[in-house]
């Protein structure tokens, strides 16, 4: 049996008295590529801020590496990129290799610098998302596909065993978006790194993800890739942009 | 130039300002980039009401103005989570307590011209108490933000992500503003409170104008932070001009100066590619 990477049990959310989750459950295993699809509002952003602990529930249970989520502690091995990600302020005078090297901030001895070894993992990450060249540039004079290698890179340092992106790919161009799946798709099958994907990108769904995880009315729906009907969904996403998931069977997960 | 060094006075005031020198702009370049470089400020008129209230307790006012100081950043941090969306509004709200306190102990303390060398900043009145006083807590200053530098770095660079990377977030964004109101008791002695402020801020606009990296970025604002003082020091020296101003007013130089630099550099930059653009269109 493979090893379960997360597993939510009878989770349910709600937030300001709205119910935006359901008693929802999901397993997913180590090396899985999940794509988290749904309307705006469905839940999708809110699930991954639950799996990294920014906001807490009440009801039901997740673990993270078959440990409760209020006991984990091993949060460097949990990547997170989250939708504010490339949020900061773009003048912010810090080199490529400074803004990696500050997630190292925890495997830093008593003094919070950067050794030689620790350097060299910085280097090593960077090289991973093809952006070594870069490292002693400022990050903001970096393009907005290059930026978001950085903070893949940033995760990779700490050695994870998932990453999470909540929609990475806002404002950046078509052909920096492809290459960026392919890294992501490369990360998944070399380093067997679990990844959890919000996106619209019907592409990148076909191309690299294993399962899909539909958001609608407060719950999730699990399919394979192989089982999704694109072109059904292709088909209704032309005709409107407010449907971003198209008519089809759900598969209650767990059952 | 030997004989400003013979006075024992010039002698401490070179000590005091140059630790002030380093500590200012040190914690200036992360209230710059939290975007909170009128704490500084603030914080400032609060520890005059400190260094009155000293003087009326008869306590060594540096102490009382800590105290104050102290408190009112704690004060700040509270505000800030209950206005979350104004941040500024604490700045505000502290500064006008601070300010209120402040003159009316001033006016009960009768000792117009001992607030004055607080409020302008003195070089003849520096004693071998502040001596005692400055450097210990200078070096504690440095040690502090030397040791959690990729923690304060985190911390300036996106708050939620230094949480996830097991940053210890409050500890020390609170550990931070204590610093800061310390730097900032410490300073009035020499730079008066009124212009505390300009030297967290200064140094670091200028730095900014030039430098590549973070590293830089401190490095740069504690250069010309420490060269400005001193310059500024020798002359209010030799042309019996008050402390604080002519420091201030030689930082606003160099800040000048650096962005003169930096437009120079783009000019020249463009030309270079025009002349390029030019060679190509040729060939």
């Amino acid at each position: 049996m493979k090893e379960k990477v997360v597993e939510i049990n009878n989770l349910s959310f709600k937030y300001n008295n709205k119910l935006i989750l359901d008693d929802i459950n999901l397993e997913v295993n180590k090396g899985d590529f999940v794509a988290f699809i749904g309307p705006n509002g469905s839940g999708k952003s809110t699930l991954l801020k639950l799996l990294v602990g920014v906001l807490s529930f009440k009801m039901g249970e997740i673990k993270l590496l078959d440990q409760p989520i209020s006991k984990f502690n091993n949060w460097t091995k949990v990547g997170y990129i989250s939708q504010k990600a490339r949020d900061f302020n773009s003048s912010f005078p810090a080199t490529v290799k400074e803004v990696v090297g500050a997630n190292l901030y925890s495997k830093m001895g008593i003094f919070k610098f950067l050794t030689n070894k620790l350097s060299k993992k910085v280097e090593q990450a960077l090289e991973l998302v093809n952006m070594l060249e870069y490292k002693n540039r400022t990050i903001g004079e970096l393009s907005g596909g290059q930026q978001q290698r950085v903070f893949i890179a940033r995760t990779l340092v700490n050695d994870p065993e998932i990453i999470l992106l909540d929609e990475p790919l806002v404002g950046v161009d078509a052909q920096a978006q492809d290459d960026f799946y392919q890294l992501i798709g490369r990360l998944n099958r070399k380093l067997e790194i679990t990844i959890i994907m919000i996106s619209h990108d019907i592409n990148m769904i076909s191309s690299q993800a294993d399962k899909i995880v539909c958001f609608s009315d407060q719950k999730l729906y699990l399919h394979q890739t192989e089982e999704f009907d694109y072109l059904a969904y292709l088909n209704q996403i032309k005709t409107s942009n407010s449907i971003l998931v198209p008519e089809h069977n759900h598969q209650v997960v767990n059952t | 130039m030997v004989e400003i060094f013979s006075y024992s006075f010039m002698q401490r005031a070179f000590i005091v300002g140059n630790i002030i020198a380093i500590i200012c702009p040190l914690v200036g370049v992360f209230l710059v980039l939290k975007r909170l470089s009128l704490i500084g400020h603030t914080l400032s008129h609060v520890a005059l009401a400190g260094v009155a209230l000293g003087m009326i307790l008869g306590v060594y006012p540096v102490y009382a103005a800590l105290l104050v100081s102290v408190l009112a950043a704690l004060g700040i941090e509270k505000l800030r989570k209950d206005y979350k969306d104004y941040a500024e509004l604490s700045l505000s709200i502290i500064l006008a307590i601070g300010l209120g306190v402040a003159t009316i102990l001033i006016s009960l303390s009768n000792n117009n011209s001992g607030v004055f060398s607080y409020l302008f900043g003195s070089i003849s009145l520096i004693t071998r108490q502040d001596l005692f006083v400055v450097i210990p807590l200078g070096l504690l200053i440095i040690g502090i933000i030397s040791f959690l530098y990729y923690g304060f770095f985190f911390l300036a660079f996106n708050e939620e992500d230094a949480k996830l990377a097991g940053v210890p977030v409050r500890l020390l964004n609170l550990l931070f503003i204590i610093l800061v109101s310390i730097t900032i008791s410490l300073s009035m002695r020499i730079i008066g409170s009124l212009l505390v402020s300009s030297l967290i801020t200064l140094p670091v606009a200028t730095s900014l104008q030039l430098a590549k990296s973070f590293k830089q970025t401190i490095l740069y604002s504690v250069v010309f932070s420490m060269l400005a003082l001193n310059t500024g020091l020798i002359s209010s020296f030799y042309y019996d001009l008050a402390p604080g101003g002519t420091i201030i007013i030689v930082s606003v130089f160099y800040l000048l100066g650096a962005i003169l630099y930096k437009n120079i550099k783009k000019l020249i930059y463009q030309s270079k590619i025009e002349n390029l653009e030019l060679e190509v269109k040729d060939s």
